[in-house]
């Protein structure tokens, strides 16, 4: 974790990695996968920064309580990007169950480009050159891959991929940290949506 | 052997690595070996042209001598072989304020620890020991309150806003600079740069 100044704050290395990140996921899907990204990635992602930050209110109550504005200032923390993340879960699999969106298969895609990038992004800041390559690399296998597959992703091609991605991550850090869970969690996501579009083909 | 036979063989292969690797001993967290090995005191400041400076500067926290709300006279070096978080603050700044309780929740936890907060007011520019006596007791803070009445320590550490903090290691070098409000989750982190 490493902290940055910028102008009169003091932000995260890894706020700065997810903002970034965001950013470029929205790009590269343009332009290497030649799809446009719905309005559903927009509102997600909306969603999850007011709850993780507001939710601030929700886990330090009585600090809030005494003085609301402090709120402006905070965030959730830990428990704010599990809150949001849930809920968030829970929106999509809304979505794509009540209104036969075509969100399904492309879910799983967009997060795996944005958690490839907001890993890419971090080990750059935090100055771990070797690392940051072998993501690029890694990214790179994985857009090719995306862009062969079209919209056929498979479950297995996903869990290979996940795999990998897994493996990167171990060598970098252990498996029980806030990060690998919640690229777990919504790779879990992922493949609970590619099984229901495959039983609605 | 079809494609998907593959794949499978493929995924179990990297799922035993993923195994062995966090499952067996000496989970060291490489990353801080790797970056903090080189001497604390290498002046190595990296900024970037879009003006976000990354603090790879290893400063020694220059010494003071001020006095607490208390009536005692306390030496920033009198803490020297303890982790401290010098805070400098005013009773007028809202985010000030905001992490008064957080600084609180965190020192009740760490103090145990080797951990001290120093939290140096700005009473030159501030509305008299008074105020500052007074929010003190309104927040409950346990922690020593330091008072800048000539405005010397904050000179010396060029402090253009508030609140800002340093994270002073068991040495006296200032491991990382934090200028805005912090939370607990902020000050862990803090902590953990100042780990050897």
């Amino acid at each position: 974790m490493t902290f940055f100044h910028v102008g009169n704050l003091t932000v995260l290395s890894s706020w700065i990695a997810v903002l970034v990140a965001l950013l470029l996921t929205m790009v590269f899907y343009r332009v290497v996968l030649k799809k446009s990204l719905g309005n559903w990635f927009s509102d997600t992602l909306l969603n999850y920064i007011l709850i993780w930050k507001f939710s601030y209110a929700v886990f330090h109550f009585k600090m809030f309580f005494n003085m609301p504005i402090s709120v402006l200032y905070f965030n959730g923390g830990t428990a704010g990007h599990w809150l949001a993340s849930f809920i968030v879960t829970a929106f999509i699999l809304f979505k794509a169950l009540k209104t036969n969106h075509k969100i399904l298969a492309v879910v799983i895609e967009v997060f795996l480009i944005y958690f490839a990038l907001y890993k890419f992004v971090l080990f750059m800041l935090e100055q771990n050159i070797l690392f940051a390559i072998v993501q690029a690399v890694l990214l790179l296998g994985y857009l090719i891959i995306l862009r062969m597959q079209a919209n056929k992703m498979t479950i297995q091609l996903f869990g290979a991929i996940y795999m990998v991605e897994l493996l990167l991550l171990s060598i970098e850090q252990t498996i029980f940290t806030t990060e690998v869970l919640t690229f777990g969690w919504f790779s879990l996501l992922g493949f609970v949506m590619l099984a229901i579009e495959s039983r609605r083909k | 052997m079809s494609k998907r036979n593959l794949i499978s063989i493929f995924i179990i292969v990297v799922a035993m690595a993923v195994v062995i690797i966090n499952f067996t001993s000496n989970r060291d967290k490489k990353n801080e070996v790797t970056d903090n090995a080189s001497a604390k005191v290498e002046i190595t400041q990296k900024e970037t042209t879009t003006g976000v400076a990354s603090t790879n500067v290893q400063y020694v926290a220059p010494d003071f001598e001020l006095k607490t709300l208390n009536g005692q006279t306390v030496r920033l070096s009198d803490y020297q072989g303890k982790k401290v978080i010098l805070n400098f603050w005013a009773t007028w700044c809202p985010p000030c304020k905001a992490e008064m309780p957080h600084m609180q929740s965190f020192y009740e936890k760490y103090k145990h620890q080797g951990v001290e907060i120093l939290a140096v007011n700005l009473t030159s520019q501030d509305s008299g020991v008074d105020k500052v006596q007074s929010f003190a007791k309104e927040y409950g803070l346990t922690f020593p309150v330091l008072l800048d009445e000539e405005g010397f320590a904050a000179q010396k550490y060029n402090i253009v806003t508030v609140p800002t903090s340093y994270m002073i290691d068991t040495e006296g070098t200032i491991v990382e600079t934090v200028v805005g409000p912090m939370d607990e989750t902020m000050m862990e982190n803090l902590l953990k740069k100042a780990d050897k």
